[in-house]
């Protein structure tokens, strides 16, 4: 016999154990809250506080949104001052190559109806006076975003599910948990057993060794991060801050503190709060160059965050059986969904139907994805680890992004013949996505980049990926004399590796630099096409990269352009 | 900012009190290069703590002169080419893989990067709190004697020593011959108990010689020593006017209505010591809890090496255990620290090894005779302040702890405690006495505050100013990945 029962058995005393705890005693439930160590000791507590909608990847959005509305009115309904401050989110962008990819992604994210916009740097200045105009460039701007105390946060949803009557079992490790015959779960810790129709596993990365158990291997990597705080100062900000260029974040407490941080990716296989002196300086040194005499404040402590991440960027909400309901692998994106959260999982559990806002987490979306070394959270690697996943908007590729003018190619007449690359340098961003696409497509790597295509900077504001485009003249083809080349019925040229000497003849010969040499395949390599379903027109944001007919002057404006700047690639 | 290769040194000692000082002379004599480092103005630590004052015929009582005296001889040794002494240069942070010091001093912010460390930093006093206990007027024994040895001051005219331990009558006699008026010493352990456990002392006739020559002054001058009472109240407006003490029970719980009241401008606690071990843990050197003192320390081997390869502790750093005991084992870190880099320090490290064990044995006996009693924070009644930095009351500890929150590292963010200036060097040992009493918890089972830098506040361009030279690193491209955006 079980030392407890309950409706409903939460594991982890975070922002989602604690505020589903909230929403199921709400509605009457009976609910036992299991916690490893204290409430909020995990990622929760040790959060940055952002509070934000701006800056997700597209299916979180929503979420975010309807999360951030939540907040003005929690202070009053957890009866507990949360200090939040709704005075907006800036990402600074500190150098010109940021300006670009930003504003892409600015527009990205109003065309989901987020008020975001980008701002030229007076108008950052004009907004935070404190911040050294010197070092940045501009910002992306929500004004609905902000932050709050996270453990405030935390604390205000346990206290009110404690007050509706949830039971608590802090310093209290859940060791397994196990199917029984009846239906039910049965939780169990060293000191204690509880048996409940519904487990939610809600233990951040803690979750991942009870998933495994359990038969389900959960792909999270713990991303380190690493806060500090300064002595509390005169008022310098109400916003929220982040900058394009790396992790850090940085806002002042309601006690006048500084407190700023960032992410260190490494994959560690364990739950890992140290604090380092590297990150420590170069945080510092970092957010000593945006915050006007911020250098001359002292700092007075440092502590260890948790971000345990998927590699998407995005939580797992799901059942792994008939009772246990996952909900992790929040990506350090969980402070600011978690009261959303809360309110989906309770209403999930107790309608019995997955509300059709967590309809994106689903587990399934990790099926096969492949097992290559992904860095987690939203890289770009990770978001190409499944072939399922897309990228910004979620739609097939071709759908509109507002700030795109439409591409020159659209005036080509031309129907008829293979298709082809059509590269647009003024839609490219510069991000590389094409590079990162082409290695794990061709790879199963995301290491080997910058092979078969590889995007050229000759300036701050033109970039090129410059590729094989496929032209009719085929100089490889003829150059090569030991038959390591071959062309199929659509006319494109693809390499047989036995057969290739390294001879480099075809390189010497092609004009616009459309093949290279892999040392680690002992042979050269050059576009093929991905058999009609280019990986770096999928995987392109900013569709500069397309695949379709195009007309003679438009395939020799592309080869004139790829010849002038195949200079600036880089040798290897 | 531009990385700079850290300064090197072969042995870097953190506390220039009797054990880093022995230590340095010792590796110092054996050929090493010693960096002695310390955040005070002068070498000598606490005990040995030496005048400011220009010498001119200031005079001071004799139960310090002869302690500057000592102080002065041992120091005498720090003359010598192979110590770089740096004195005013707090090091606020360790990186154990590397060895390196994070500093910052008169020079600026630096890194210094070490083939052997040695934390030697001593200890803090521990204080107990009540209705009053942040009034000014309101200090720590340990203090008034500085300012005493350092300055030549008496911090007031009528004084109360309250608290437990041998401090409160050494320091009751050193102010008695600097002229001050003692109202009473107060000694949480009964009288019957002091002296059945002061017999453990049999034996060891220097402590009981002190000890008996304190007392001996002490009912010369008709100094009231109430044994079995704590103070229960400062009183006073802005400054201390008097004292209420209290009789106690066996386990240090008041007794009602046994209230006398004191008039005294100055109140000196003392509840004995509480051994420094931000940098250890910083390093993560593994603790270990001191039973004798109530208080987590750094483990050492019998060499005094700590968990962390190259670091070792000596003195009150890996347990209280009194300025004896502090420079045998600063002789002993030194010479194996100097032996271990191939050098021959001409010394016997096991016969050092026995001396430092019998003075530890003393050391154990001292502490096991005044215990702090768990009953004492019935007097930290709801209203009193525990956190002084984030001015958090007591009734917001036991609040929290009603919820369940029953760890140090728990109680930091629901309450604040903790995280002020201070960092909880003050109220982190209050804060385990109080969740011990309110929740039948185990001292030890109370883990402390986790360790971080900065040891203590320090300003973000000396921070920033320190950057060690790991060759290509830069906070754009960080081998680990910082600088990578993420969306």
């Amino acid at each position: 016999m079980a030392d407890y029962q309950a409706d409903v058995i939460i594991v982890g005393g975070g922002i989602v154990g604690c505020a589903t705890a909230y929403h199921l005693t709400r509605a009457g439930a009976d609910v036992l809250l299991v916690e490893r160590d204290g409430i909020g000791s995990g990622a929760s507590g040790r959060a940055g506080g952002g509070v934000r909608q701006s800056a997700r990847v597209s299916e979180e959005i929503p979420l975010a949104k309807a999360s951030v509305a939540l907040f003005p009115g929690l202070s009053d309904e957890l009866g507990i001052d949360i200090e939040y401050i709704q005075a907006g989110n800036l990402r600074l962008a500190e150098s010109a190559d940021y300006r670009r990819p930003m504003q892409v992604d600015v527009a990205r994210q109003q065309s989901h109806g987020l008020d975001v916009s980008w701002l030229e740097v007076a108008d950052v200045v004009e907004i935070v006076p404190a911040l050294r105009w010197q070092n940045i460039v501009g910002a992306s701007f929500c004004a609905e975003d902000g932050h709050c105390n996270p453990f405030r946060l935390v604390t205000g949803f346990f206290n009110k599910a404690a007050q509706g009557g949830a039971r608590v079992l802090l310093n209290c490790e859940v060791q397994n948990i196990v199917q029984t015959d009846s239906g039910q779960a049965l939780v169990e810790t060293p000191s204690h057993t509880a048996r409940a129709p519904v487990v939610i596993l809600a233990a951040g990365f803690g979750s991942q060794a009870l998933c495994y158990q359990i038969g389900y291997d959960l792909p999270l990597a713990n991303v380190r991060y690493e806060s500090m705080i300064t002595e509390p100062l005169p008022p310098l900000f109400q916003q929220m801050f982040g900058v394009a260029s790396s992790d850090l974040f940085f806002r002042q407490t309601s006690n006048g503190g500084v407190h700023f941080g960032g992410g260190i990716l490494e994959e560690t296989g364990q739950e890992d709060i140290r604090t380092t002196s590297d990150n420590l300086q170069m945080a510092v040194a970092h957010i000593s160059q945006l915050v006007t005499d911020l250098e001359r404040a002292k700092l007075l402590r440092t502590w260890g965050g948790l971000d345990p991440s998927t590699p998407d960027g995005m939580p797992i909400i799901d059942y792994l059986n008939e009772s246990v309901l996952l909900a992790s692998g929040f990506c350090g994106h969980g402070l600011a969904t978690g009261p959303i959260v809360g309110h989906h999982l309770a209403q999930w559990v107790l309608e019995g139907t997955r509300p059709a806002a967590l309809a994106a987490f689903n587990r399934d979306r990790f099926d096969g994805w492949l097992q290559t070394k992904w860095t987690p959270s939203g890289s770009f690697a990770a978001v190409l680890a499944t072939e399922d996943t897309q990228i910004a908007g979620s739609g097939a590729p071709g759908e509109g992004i507002p700030f795109m003018t439409p591409p020159p190619y659209e005036d080509s007449d031309e129907t008829s013949g293979p298709r082809k690359l059509a590269i647009n340098p003024q839609m490219c961003t510069g991000c590389r996505m094409c590079e990162v696409a082409c290695a794990i497509k061709h790879e199963q790597a995301a290491t080997q980049v910058q092979l078969r295509i590889q995007v050229v900077y000759p300036s701050d504001d033109f970039f090129l990926p410059i590729v094989c485009i496929h032209c009719e003249e085929m100089h490889c083809l003829k150059a090569c004399t030991h038959e390591a080349m071959e062309i199929n019925e659509q006319g494109v040229v693809s390499v047989i590796r036995e057969n290739c000497t390294s001879c480099m003849e075809c390189i010497f010969v092609c004009p616009t630099g459309g093949i290279t040499h892999s040392p680690a395949k002992a042979a050269v390599v050059k576009c093929d096409l991905c058999d009609g379903d280019p990986a770096c027109v999928r995987y392109c944001p900013s569709q500069a990269i397309t695949f379709r007919h195009i007309d003679r002057p438009a395939y020799e404006k592309l080869a004139t352009l790829m010849t002038d700047y195949l200079p600036a690639r880089e040798t290897r | 900012m531009t990385p700079q290769k850290p300064d090197t040194t072969e042995i870097a000692i953190v506390g220039a009190g009797p054990a880093g000082v022995a230590a340095a002379v010792i590796a110092a004599r054996a050929g090493a290069a010693v960096t002695l480092l310390d955040e005070n103005t002068n070498a000598g630590g606490q005990y040995y703590k030496q005048p400011t004052l220009a010498e001119s015929g200031h005079k001071y009582p004799n139960s310090l002169a002869s302690n500057i005296q000592q102080g002065r001889e041992l120091l005498a040794g720090l003359n010598h080419p192979g110590i770089d002494l740096q004195c005013d240069t707090l090091v606020w942070n360790v990186s154990p893989e590397e060895l390196v010091l994070y500093l910052c001093g008169p020079t600026g912010a630096r890194a210094l990067q070490a083939k052997r460390i040695i934390f030697s930093a001593g200890a803090y006093e521990r204080v107990m709190p009540f209705p009053g206990w942040t009034l000014p007027g309101v200090i720590m024994a340990g203090g008034a004697q500085l300012l005493l040895k350092a300055q030549g001051l008496l911090p007031g005219r009528r004084f109360l020593l309250a608290g437990t331990g041998p401090l409160l009558q050494l320091a009751a006699v050193q102010l008695l011959e600097a002229g001050a008026d003692i109202a009473a010493i107060v000694e949480l352990q009964p009288r019957a108990e002091f002296l059945r456990t002061a017999s453990k002392l049999w034996g060891h006739w220097d402590k009981l010689g002190q000890g008996i020559a304190n007392q001996k002054k002490l009912l010369q001058a008709k100094v009231p020593i109430k044994y079995g009472h704590t103070i229960a109240r400062a009183l006073g407006e802005n400054e201390v006017s008097g004292a209420v003490i209290m009789k106690v029970d066996g386990d240090g719980i008041p007794t009602p209505g046994s209230e006398t009241t004191l008039e005294v401008d100055s109140i000196c606690l003392n509840y004995g010591f509480i051994p420094a071990t931000e940098l250890p843990g910083i390093a993560g050197c593994t603790q270990y809890f001191d039973y004798n003192f109530g208080a987590f320390a750094t483990k050492t081997n019998e060499n005094l090496e700590t968990s962390v390869a190259g670091i070792f502790a000596a003195g009150e750093t890996c347990g209280i255990g009194g300025a004896d005991v502090a420079l045998l084992e600063g002789q002993l870190a030194g010479a194996v620290a100097a032996r271990q880099l191939g050098l021959d320090p001409e010394t016997d490290e096991a016969k050092l090894c026995q001396k430092q064990l019998q003075a530890r044995t003393v050391a154990a006996s001292l502490g096991k005779m005044f215990p702090v009693k768990p009953g004492l924070c019935a007097l930290a009644t709801d209203a009193v302040p525990v956190c002084r930095c984030e001015e958090i009351s007591a009734g917001e500890v036991r609040a929290a702890i009603r919820m369940g929150v029953v760890q140090l590292n728990q109680l930091k963010p629901w309450t604040r405690v903790g995280m002020g200036r201070c960092q909880g060097r003050i109220c982190g040992e209050i804060l385990r006495q109080i969740v011990a009493h309110e929740t039948g918890l185990a001292l030890q089972e109370i883990q402390p505050f986790t360790a971080r830098a900065p040891v203590k506040p320090v300003l973000l361009e000396e921070v920033g100013g320190a950057v060690a030279d790991t060759g290509e690193l830069t906070w754009e491209d960080h081998v680990g990945g910082y600088g990578v955006a993420r969306t």
